[in-house]
């Protein structure tokens, strides 16, 4: 969804490194806890 | 530092020729993927750098704080939901926007949203997954998903802090320049 491994060094351009380590980390672990309720409402 | 930047796709390219010696039809889907990445990119980014450029040009920087700045709230905070929803294409795209907003004096908390939304709520991405996945799963995926960049935005806002936020905002006025 957000986090996105190939484009972070466009990102860090942008952002700095500091906050993109921060934001693809928060993302990543988002999707699942997404992915989760997800499974839990849908399965 | 000129030549520095090449470094990276030399290093790829030597990458792809070793995939290629290893496995031949490994390699080319991987050069069918780098292509078609490539036309995405051809597509996309010059598009959105003509619009960037009108919309440097032609909205004026009060109006933008005025409506996503500081002191917008929750009309700010919906705005750039809007914003990002509205979007078509990758991530990456929607970098250079961010900085033109932060040169205009976007409020933080509002760009991250505008990225979070660009990612996870674009409108045309919501159509088709509500083809393919049904329209229970998109919904879903849409409800789940709005709070976590809203709370996403507000964290990141406040552990980066006041200093790295105006650096950044250096930083991205001046890329935009």
């Amino acid at each position: 969804m957000m986090v996105g491994v190939v484009t972070f060094l466009v990102e860090k351009k942008y952002l700095g490194t500091r906050l993109t380590i921060m934001r693809n980390v928060m993302a990543f672990g988002f999707s699942f806890i997404v992915a989760g309720l997800m499974g839990m409402i849908l399965g | 530092m000129k030549a520095k930047r090449y470094v990276f796709p030399l290093v790829m390219a030597a990458v792809v020729y070793a995939v290629f010696a290893a496995d031949n039809q490994l390699g080319r889907s991987v050069l069918s993927i780098t292509g078609s990445s490539f036309l995405e990119m051809l597509s996309v980014i010059p598009p959105i750098f003509i619009l960037l450029g009108l919309l440097d040009v032609w909205i004026p920087r009060e109006r933008i704080i005025r409506h996503l700045g500081e002191e917008s709230g929750i009309k700010g905070i919906v705005l750039s939901f809007l914003l990002g929803a509205a979007a078509a294409g990758p991530l990456y795209g929607a970098f250079p926007i961010a900085a033109v907003f932060m040169k205009k004096g976007v409020k933080f908390s509002n760009v991250l949203i505008f990225n979070g939304a660009w990612s996870t709520t674009k409108i045309p991405m919501f159509m088709f997954e509500m083809g393919s996945m049904g329209a229970g799963f998109a919904l879903l995926r849409l409800v789940i998903n709005i709070p976590g960049i809203l709370l996403m935005a507000v964290i990141l806002e406040r552990i980066t802090g006041k200093e790295s936020i105006e650096a950044i905002y250096a930083q991205c006025t001046c890329l935009s320049e």
